[in-house]
């Protein structure tokens, strides 16, 4: 191939999250020519930086005044320079109500007319909102990362979402999981295993350093990182917390991160008496939880479902030994007893066996640390994963 | 003498107890009216007695405040429409208002109070503590007795985040209500002086509308044949604490004991009780069948061998309060005023939070021994009898109101 291959990215955020920004980043370099489509305007420099091409795409807010001139432009632009395009995306928008229907359209149209090598979908629910994008002829890649996988298909609420993500799995050309336990669960509602793809997440290593500077205070530090949502199973671990402090253990717990359940966090650490025992940090920068992981002494995971945690890979890269429970792809970071503890999930009695015997044993603890940095090291390298990023998209590439 | 009940939405199903209050102050002679914020006309249905002569005129609306123009337009009518019925009220209350808000704040404040001040009240009673948070100071303004009651969510969780959000309940209510000695203790916490003139009563309910029918207690349940039906009803949120409950169901399960549990409530942590469930191999075991009316929460009760409650956060809870006058069994925890409500021991079990080994326990026991079954049935009913009923409850509020009133 002469040119530099071009590949869509749709259905992200902005700010994006560190793995996304650090993925995107390492193809742009390595010559991908990729388009970044959101709604709200990225980090100029950043995207000087790493040629990445902007374009916006709107979102559906009610018809105002904007969202009219926007609806009315590329309609006509579509029904002039992109008929057979408009045409397919009329076609394809789901058999929902009138408002949801002129959404999707309103999100669709400024992609009519429009040509990639290749389109990536880095979470599943895009991929379903976009499902008429998988019409255009362009191979579609997407990632599978977690609840979307395994907890929204349970909710039969839900149906329509599950209909969706089948067709996608179905569709796309090449599906990523962030995990084998991902994998073999998109493969149960349909994903064909002759083109799916793990990769494993990866944690830049050269950011993420285990630390001497942790001064021994008489005590046991546990760090939890993680948004503030139910499937943390938050309240498992501060029964955990709770019965260590009853063994007299001086714990201190901090959770970092933000999210909608933060008035239960702070209703049960009220009622289990750990005011003093834990913090809530709210959500930090990288450098700043890079320093709170180096001033820690253990990483807690109290997931009920996880893809499998970035969020453990840092504290690993960092030379904490972890204690998580045992859900989705963390068994494939974590071996009990090799670079941490996998405990039942839902069970803090086990969660607190675990965090005592490791409070008793600095040694264990510097043992299972080193060990977990050595695993990152060994598997789960950003360079590593680029690389296999890479040659994923040139397999794309070729077939079409 | 006129009461006005203060409450966000009228009538609700997960407020009757406010519609039996209300009617049943009507009928002890009391001249009582309602002002809500929302009234759905969907409802309504589920509420024939509310269809009696005379009865929607007493239920007011608040006027509207949003869209902003609206209210403006609305202003004039609201206005003269106070002054056609308060007089002399308005006078005064412009006087003290514009004095304490301001010009323009008197204004918003009298648009906001405008149903309460044309019915002349000597009483208003806020039936949730948040909805006084704004309005506490209406007695000094409208020469009225205000008080407020305390339900639950209003201690245990609003305003948690703001030190002295009921700074101005505390200092302008004429006296408290609480369900219980639990909420008198955690509006302690939060600065209510001890000496404010408190009452405690609990909910109650119409014995009448619970009767409960002959059971078979002649074997133990939990068997293939004839499993333990377990019932829970409340709305799915995080602070009822299901996802214990439904590990404890799990124990169950393990220990060999066969058993169904029925969810009755609907809410926003659905989707993480249907994990739970999957996660648990609970699928053939415990079914949600979202909100339903009152009489099909009673038909439930016929089809039940033990009542769970594995909350986190309560106020007082009426539906064990229901549960027991079915003379079903409990299974609660400690949570908020539920050890005043179930005696442990005798009309069912009460086991700590975020426990469900102790859950287990007490099911399987139960499960085992129809005889205590039955003899816990027997007392929770008389129980209720005893302490709960609906013309109990009515006289404490009459008393109360007469002793506000005289202080």
């Amino acid at each position: 191939m002469d040119r530099k291959p071009s590949v869509l990215v749709v259905g992200t955020n902005w700010p994006m999250e560190t793995f996304l920004e650090r993925l995107l980043y390492g193809l742009a370099t390595r010559g991908v020519k990729i388009t970044l489509a959101t709604s709200p305007k990225p980090d100029m420099n950043w995207l000087a930086e790493t040629g990445i091409q902007w374009m916006y795409v709107p979102v559906w807010r009610g018809l105002t005044l904007g969202a009219f001139t926007h609806l009315i432009f590329h309609t006509l632009r579509c029904w002039l320079f992109a008929a057979r395009d408009a045409r397919i995306f009329w076609g394809g928008l789901p058999d929902v109500d009138w408002k949801t229907r002129l959404s999707i359209w309103y999100s669709l149209i400024p992609f009519a007319g429009r040509r990639w090598d290749a389109i990536y979908f880095p979470w599943n629910s895009a991929a379903v909102h976009y499902l008429p994008l998988f019409d255009l002829g362009m191979p579609v890649v997407l990632s599978c990362r977690g609840s979307q996988i395994n907890i929204a298909p349970h909710n039969e609420n839900r149906c329509s979402f599950l209909s969706g993500l089948k067709k996608t799995l179905e569709r796309a050309v090449l599906v990523h999981c962030v995990s084998g336990d991902i994998l073999q669960q998109a493969v149960s509602l349909g994903l064909n295993p002759d083109k799916a793809a793990m990769i494993h997440p990866a944690v830049d290593t050269a950011f993420f350093v285990p630390s001497s500077a942790r001064v021994e205070d008489g005590i046991f530090r546990v760090v939890m990182v993680g948004s503030l949502v139910w499937v943390k199973g938050y309240e498992y671990a501060l029964s955990a917390i709770h019965q260590l402090a009853e063994m007299n253990v001086p714990v201190l717990c901090t959770i970092v991160g933000d999210g909608p359940e933060q008035s239960r966090l702070r209703f049960t650490i009220e009622d289990l008496g750990l005011s003093e025992k834990v913090q809530l940090l709210g959500k930090r920068s990288p450098e700043q939880v890079r320093e709170i992981l180096q001033n820690s002494d253990v990483f807690l995971l109290s997931s009920l479902s996880e893809g499998i945690s970035n969020a453990a890979l840092e504290a690993m890269a960092c030379g904490l030994p972890v204690v998580t429970a045992d859900c989705g792809g963390m068994r494939e970071a974590v071996s009990h007893g090799v670079e941490g503890f996998v405990t039942p999930v839902r069970d803090p009695q086990a969660m607190a066996k675990v965090l005592f015997n490791l409070w008793q044993r600095p040694e264990l603890r510097r043992q299972l640390g080193d060990a977990g940095c050595q695993k990152v090291l060994k598997e789960f390298q950003l360079n590593g994963q680029i690389e296999q990023w890479l040659g994923l998209y040139k397999l794309v590439f070729r077939q079409k | 003498m006129r009461v006005v009940l203060v409450t966000s939405n009228f009538p609700q199903l997960s407020e009757t107890f406010l519609v039996s209050k209300f009617l049943g102050l009507l009928d002890a002679g009391w001249n009582v009216h309602v002002v809500c914020a929302e009234s759905d006309p969907m409802q309504w249905q589920y509420y024939a007695l509310l269809d009696r002569q005379g009865i929607r005129q007493r239920i007011h609306q608040i006027w509207h405040h949003h869209p902003r123009w609206l209210a403006i337009l609305l202003f004039p009518i609201v206005l003269s429409h106070c002054l056609l019925f308060n007089f002399s009220g308005v006078q005064r209350y412009l006087g003290k208002a514009v004095k304490r808000f301001g010009f323009w704040g008197a204004l918003r404040r009298i648009y906001l109070d405008a149903p309460i001040i044309t019915l002349r009240p000597d009483i208003v009673h806020f039936e949730f503590g948040s909805l006084a948070v704004e309005q506490a100071d209406l007695g000094e303004l409208l020469d009225c007795e205000v008080v407020v009651s305390f339900r639950g969510y209003d201690l245990n969780f609003a305003g948690l985040d703001q030190p002295g959000y009921y700074a101005r309940v505390w200092k302008h209510a004429d006296a408290l209500h609480l369900l219980g000695q639990d909420l008198w203790k955690r509006a302690q916490s939060r600065g209510c002086p001890p000496d404010k003139l408190h009452v405690l009563i609990p909910p109650a309910l119409e014995l009448e509308k619970f009767i409960p029918k002959e059971r078979d207690f002649s074997e133990p349940l939990g068997t293939p044949e004839s499993p333990l039906r377990i019932l829970s009803v409340g709305r799915l949120e995080w602070k009822k604490g299901y996802e214990y409950a439904l590990q404890s169901l799990r124990m169950l399960l393990d220990a060999g004991i066969n058993c169904r549990l029925r969810i009755v409530g609907a809410g926003n942590f659905y989707e993480a009780l249907v994990f739970a469930r999957h996660q648990l191999g609970l699928k053939e075991h415990v079914e949600f069948l979202g909100g339903l009316p009152h009489p099909r929460v009673i038909e439930e009760m016929y089809e039940t061998d033990i009542f769970l409650h594995p909350s986190l956060s309560e106020g007082f809870c009426n539906a064990v309060l229901e549960a027991q006058a079915m003379q079903i069994p409990v299974v609660c925890t400690d949570a908020g005023s539920l050890p005043e409500n179930v005696i442990d021991g005798q009309t069912g079990f009460v086991v700590p939070r975020r426990d469900p080994v102790a859950m287990a326990d007490k099911m399987i026991l139960l499960a085992r021994d129809p005889s205590l079954r039955q003899a816990f049935g027997k007392a929770g009913r008389e129980r209720v009898k005893q302490n709960f009923t609906l013309a109990q409850q009515l006289e404490k509020f009459g008393d109360f109101y007469r002793g506000v009133l005289a202080e």
